[in-house]
């Protein structure tokens, strides 16, 4: 314990004297402290007076506390924590295996009756101190400025502390890794960049091809309603023609029991297979997503029943018939939509299993990030900025994708990302322990 | 450190006696062999090609050799830095890579680098810390030892500020951190003044006094010389010799008798007439032998002959001659190359095959 305590002090002590270190810690303060600048109305945001239009975030969409919360994911971890701080942090951090390596260095710890392993291990985890430190700083940072500004003393900001140790702890494998077998910095440093490009780059084409994914498969499942719909219109029709006929000839009441409203239209379209396959199986879609087919079946009910009004109506055979065949093209139209949406559906599931694969043998950065928005902001307060951004955008399938990532396990964001880190940091401890100084 | 030299050392830890090393060998190692292989498996260099080394404790142990012969390689092995591809014996009563020993070893590495952003006292501490050494006793410990090595006032400097020779001092201070039983030195006088290099020589024979082991590396040769109570000679891989200086150079003895100028002719015909196995040169007569009875029949033929003895003295190979003698082809007459591989390949230049201690190539 004596020799990890030592080693700990070190690293603090080696981070206290770069002057980065201080100077990222006034950033987080600073931004923060930014954040606590601007308020929300019924419009949007308000900054020094000035109220600007930005519907997503004003208080008919979401409470204060998130309006916070939601600027602090936004700007504090996305931009800043998750991007600037952990660049800075890379550089500052990314010496500290080849240093602890390098000729003259390596014989003094090594010589010392701690295990290698031990000392690899130890040596990485004080690395991690770095951004531990930057996010303690910014979470009582966002602590105060919620209880501070809207009034609610929640500690659950606190949570940034371990995401974001997570995170930059994906990326530090590969640079102790690559800092231990070279003992370059700049190599190191270069490495886990172009790791955290490939993770990006990954996550983002993901992200793409799920949308796409989604787009095309409720696109099916939209025309699959439609199409079935306007079947049951039909049959409607069929049987009140065939009874206008029947009547026709035997002068007979009809039968009892009018043909019951078509209903197929009502019911929900089902979850799509991207959906399941995006989120865990027991967690539904997110609540807000509206289906789909429901508007499209709507105007076709409404259709339907015209029709049937004007059955009742005494509307006659000839139009009825003609309303037939109408609706007969349509069914036909739909049906023949129906075929290329199923190929561009398959065809996006397929390219989209394929970059899943790849994203799930890399570390989930952006989704751990993402964390904090899931465990820190109220659901409703997400599904009052989904809703609104959705009636903005017109786009009822607006943060589809990212809903669906927002609700994948634990176990894919965190559990993928760790394995990949235990493999990098089990090959790295291995060299280490085995190699000649 | 020349004020501090004659100073107090620091108290041995009051370590319990059990737990310090009480055997007679600190180190005994046999069939020490290390071969390095690189990524690929090709370029393989065969460092050290079966060492065996003993070094009694209470002693200084000076491990001399050209550069590439295998020095550190063998000092590292010993902690731990390196793995050997085969090692025997033990080490302070251990095996060779017991991690726990280390508590009980003091090491100072050629080269080393201290981290700069911390101060003296700070690098004793950490280091210290490393050496399971508890809080009280690094506090005590550091400033008795810094005191010792003469940086009392730089204690809160920090380490990049200093010069080499500072360093060197701090380094030999943070060696004896942990109250070592044995201290192993790579170069402690690297880089060190005059003064300096005598403190350190004082010291090393004050940590001998005190019951601890030494062992040094070093390519200062006379410096080991005069507080070395046993050396080894390390050439390509293979411990050359290995001995007290006084058994290394016992078969260099000889006397040298200095005759006045002018009297060749006569001096020659004594020598001649003496009958002892002497050689003249440059009015130096040479007579190989230990014995000063053997030098009387050429002192009484010189003086027969009127010969103007100007000086006798017994005389014995230095270190250094043994050394070079060490690391010269007696075939060329050249240094032999540095490094163990061309040896390996039975190349010309290659190690001596047999030594005192080390056996030869094709025996193992």
């Amino acid at each position: 314990m004596r020799q990890t305590l030592a080693i700990f002090l070190d690293a603090y002590r080696e981070l206290n004297s770069r002057k980065l270190f201080w100077i990222v810690l006034a950033i987080s303060v600073a931004v923060v402290g930014a954040l606590a600048i601007p308020s929300h109305d019924e419009r949007g945001i308000v900054v020094f007076g000035q109220s600007a239009e930005m519907p997503m975030l004003s208080t008919k969409a979401v409470s204060t506390v998130a309006f916070y919360k939601f600027l602090l994911q936004w700007f504090g971890i996305n931009l800043w924590l998750a991007w600037g701080a952990t660049i800075l942090a890379l550089i500052s951090t990314a010496g500290m295996i080849p240093e602890m390596v390098s000729g003259g260095s390596i014989e003094l710890v090594l010589s010392k009756p701690v295990s290698r392993l031990r000392l690899f291990l130890t040596k990485y985890f004080a690395g991690l101190m770095f951004v531990a430190l930057q996010a303690a700083v910014f979470a009582v940072g966002a602590v105060l400025l919620i209880g501070l500004r809207a009034g609610v003393w929640d500690l659950r900001p606190f949570m940034a502390v371990p995401l974001i140790v997570l995170f930059f702890s994906y990326l530090f494998c590969v640079c102790a890794l690559v800092g231990m077998l070279t003992r370059s910095t700049l190599l190191a440093l270069l490495a886990t960049i172009l790791l955290w490009l490939a993770t990006w780059a990954v996550a983002t084409v993901e992200n793409f091809m799920l949308d796409q994914r989604l787009r095309h498969e409720r696109e099916v499942a939209r025309l699959r309603s439609q199409s079935e719909t306007m079947r049951t219109t039909l049959d409607a029709l069929d049987r009140q023609i065939a009874e206008l006929r029947g009547a026709d000839r035997s002068d007979a009441a009809p039968e009892p029991g009018e043909p019951s409203e078509p209903d197929a239209g009502d019911a929900a379209a089902p979850a799509t297979p991207a959906e399941q396959a995006a989120g865990t199986p027991n967690q539904p879609p997110p609540p807000s997503r509206r289906p789909p087919s429901r508007r499209g079946n709507r105007s076709i009910l409404d259709a339907g029943r015209q029709l049937l009004g004007q059955i009742d109506a005494g509307g006659g055979l000839e139009s009825l018939e003609r309303n037939r065949a109408a609706v007969a093209r349509q069914v036909e139209q739909l049906e023949s939509q129906l075929g290329p949406a199923t190929e561009r559906a398959a065809g996006s599931t397929k390219w989209h299993r394929r970059v899943y694969v790849v994203a799930a043998v890399l570390p989930k950065t952006g989704e751990t990030k993402q964390l904090f928005q899931r465990y820190v902001i109220d659901k409703r307060d997400i599904e009052g900025l989904l809703r609104v951004l959705m009636d903005v955008t017109g786009d009822q399938d607006a943060g589809a994708a990212e809903s669906a990532i927002g609700n994948r396990s634990l176990w894919w964001v965190i559990g993928t990302s760790l394995a990949f880190e235990v493999v990098i940091l089990g090959v790295a401890s291995w060299v280490f322990v085995r190699r000649d100084f | 450190m020349t004020q501090h030299a004659n100073s107090p050392a620091p108290a041995r830890a009051a370590a319990p006696a059990a737990e310090r090393f009480r055997g007679d060998w600190v180190i005994d190692v046999r069939n020490v062999d290390k071969q390095y292989t690189g990524w690929t498996g090709r370029g393989r260099v065969h460092a050290l090609r079966g060492i065996d080394m003993r070094v009694h404790r209470g002693s200084v142990f000076g491990l001399l050799g050209p550069n590439g012969a295998g020095k550190s390689t063998l000092v590292k092995i010993l902690m731990t830095v390196i793995r050997p591809t085969r090692c025997e014996g033990t080490f302070l009563g251990m095996p060779v890579g017991h991690k726990p020993t280390l508590r009980r070893v003091g090491y100072l590495p050629e080269h080393h680098r201290f981290p700069e952003y911390l101060t003296a006292a700070q690098v004793l501490d950490f280091f210290g810390a490393l050496s399971d050494v508890p809080r009280a006793e690094r506090r005590r410990r550091s400033s008795e030892l810094l005191e010792l090595v003469g940086l009392t006032t730089w204690a809160g400097k920090k380490v990049k500020g200093f010069s080499k020779g500072m360093r060197q001092r701090l380094g030999i201070a943070n060696a004896l951190m942990s109250d070592p039983d044995l201290v192993v030195l790579d170069e402690p006088t690297d880089g060190v003044d005059p003064v300096g290099r005598r403190d350190i020589r004082n010291l090393l024979v004050r940590l001998r006094d005190e019951g601890r082991t030494v062992f040094l590396n070093s390519h200062l040769l006379s410096e080991l010389e005069m507080v070395c109570d046993r050396v080894a000679i390390l050439v390509q891989g293979v411990v050359s010799s290995q001995g007290t200086i006084e058994e290394l150079t016992r078969h260099s003895r000889r006397y040298e008798v200095e005759v006045a100028p002018g009297s060749e002719a006569a001096t020659g015909e004594a020598v001649a007439a003496s009958g002892a196995a002497a050689r003249l040169a440059g009015g130096v007569i040479t007579i190989e032998t230990d014995d000063a009875a053997r030098v009387q029949p050429v002192i009484d033929a010189l003086r027969s002959r009127g010969v103007v003895i100007r000086a006798v003295r017994p005389v014995r190979s230095s270190l250094e001659d043994l050394f070079m003698q060490a690391v010269t082809d007696p075939n060329t007459g050249r240094a032999l190359a540095p490094g163990a591989a061309g040896a390996a390949r039975g190349e010309a230049g290659g190690a001596p095959r047999a030594g005192l201690m080390g056996e030869p190539e094709a025996a193992r």
